[in-house]
C-alpha cells in the first residue's frame, strides 16, 4: 500500500562522511511534530509514526517523506535526530514544502528555530493594582499599607499581620499596595 | 447486543496509514463524556469506551451512538477519541460530536485532528 496520490512527497537525500572521506555509518530518523495527519482529499490519516533510514555503504540515505505542506494541521515539521558513527546525536527540525521540488538534499536544509523560553511580562501599569502584582522595594522589602491591614499605624499593621514585635522591621506606606 | 432501536447511530469509519503509506495498526478508542445514559424507554445505557481495532489496511468502522439523541437523557454528549496507532502512546481528541445530521456514516478524517 502507498500513499494516496494527492499526498505532496518529497525525496529526501543525504550523505555523511568522516574527515578524510570515510563513509559514516549508522541511521536518521524523522518523526512528524504532531500524532497525526489528515489528508482531507482523500480522507486518510497519517500516523505521526517515526520513519527510520539506514545510512548505506556509502553513507548515503534516501526516503521518500510527506511534504510538510497540504496536510493538516497545518505548521507541522519533520523531526530529525541524525545518530551517526563518531559524533553525537544531533536532533534538529525541518520543513519540507511541495515548493523545494522532487527530491532535497539534506545538508541544504536551514534548522528550524528552536522555540525559546516564553518570557512573561507584567504592565507597568497594573503594579500595586487591586489584586494586580505588588512589587519589592529596592530593599527586597514587600511594602505594606497599614490601611490594608486595618491599622493606622506601623506597629498597628505589624501587629494585625502576626509580626513578633521588632524594632528593625520596615514598614512602608504605599497605599497603591494592597495586601 | 445491539442498541435499542430508538436510538441513532452513526457508522465512524477512517483509514490509518504510517508516513511511508503502509497501514498503520493500533486502536481507536471512544470514550463517551457521561457515564450513563437513559433512553425513552428507561434502558439504562452504560456509556462505557468503544474500541475498534485498525484491520490489515489500516481501516476501523464502528457503530456508534449519536451524540445529539433526543431520545437519551444524558445527550447532547462528547466523544473523546484516542488514537493508538504501532504501539505508540495514545493521542486524545476530546470533544467530538457525530450527531445524526451527519448523515448515516462519517469518516474520522473529517473530525480529526
Amino acid at each position: 500500500m502507498s500513499l494516496p496520490g494527492d499526498i505532496a512527497v518529497i525525496t529526501l537525500t543525504g550523505t555523511y562522511i568522516d574527515m578524510v572521506g570515510n563513509a559514516r555509518t549508522g541511521s536518521v530518523t524523522f518523526t512528524p511534530s504532531t500524532p497525526l495527519l489528515v489528508d482531507t482529499s482523500s480522507s486518510t490519516m497519517l500516523g505521526g509514526l517515526t520513519v527510520t533510514v539506514a545510512l548505506n555503504a556509502s553513507g548515503a540515505f534516501s526516503v521518500v517523506l510527506p511534504c510538510t505542506s497540504g496536510l493538516t494541521p497545518t505548521g507541522w515539521s519533520w523531526n530529525v535526530v541524525e545518530t551517526v558513527s563518531g559524533a553525537a546525536p544531533r536532533t534538529y527540525s525541518i520543513a519540507l514544502p511541495s515548493t523545494l521540488g522532487s527530491t532535497v538534499d539534506i545538508s541544504t536544509l536551514t534548522p528550524l528555530a528552536t522555540p525559546g523560553t516564553p518570557s512573561l511580562y507584567l504592565l507597568a501599569s497594573q503594579l500595586g493594582t487591586a489584586s494586580g502584582p505588588a512589587q519589592l522595594n529596592s530593599s527586597g522589602y514587600l511594602p505594606i499599607s497599614e490601611g490594608g491591614t486595618g491599622a493606622t499605624t506601623a506597629a498597628g499593621a505589624l501587629a494585625a499581620l502576626g509580626v513578633p514585635s521588632i524594632t528593625t522591621a520596615s514598614v512602608y506606606t504605599q497605599r497603591a499596595f494592597a495586601v | 447486543m445491539a442498541l435499542p432501536g430508538n436510538i441513532n447511530t452513526i457508522t465512524v469509519t477512517g483509514t490509518f496509514l504510517t508516513p511511508a503509506g503502509a497501514p498503520a495498526s493500533g486502536t481507536v478508542t471512544f470514550t463517551p463524556s457521561v457515564s450513563t445514559l437513559i433512553d425513552s424507554a428507561g434502558h439504562a445505557i452504560l456509556a462505557a469506551p468503544v474500541t475498534a481495532t485498525l484491520n490489515s489496511s489500516g481501516v476501523i468502522s464502528e457503530v456508534l451512538a449519536c451524540t445529539d439523541n433526543t431520545t437519551l437523557t444524558g445527550a447532547p454528549f462528547t466523544y473523546s477519541v484516542a488514537v493508538a496507532l504501532n504501539g505508540q502512546p495514545a493521542s486524545a481528541y476530546p470533544g467530538k460530536s457525530v450527531p445524526h445530521t451527519l448523515g448515516s456514516s462519517v469518516n474520522l478524517a473529517t473530525l480529526l485532528p
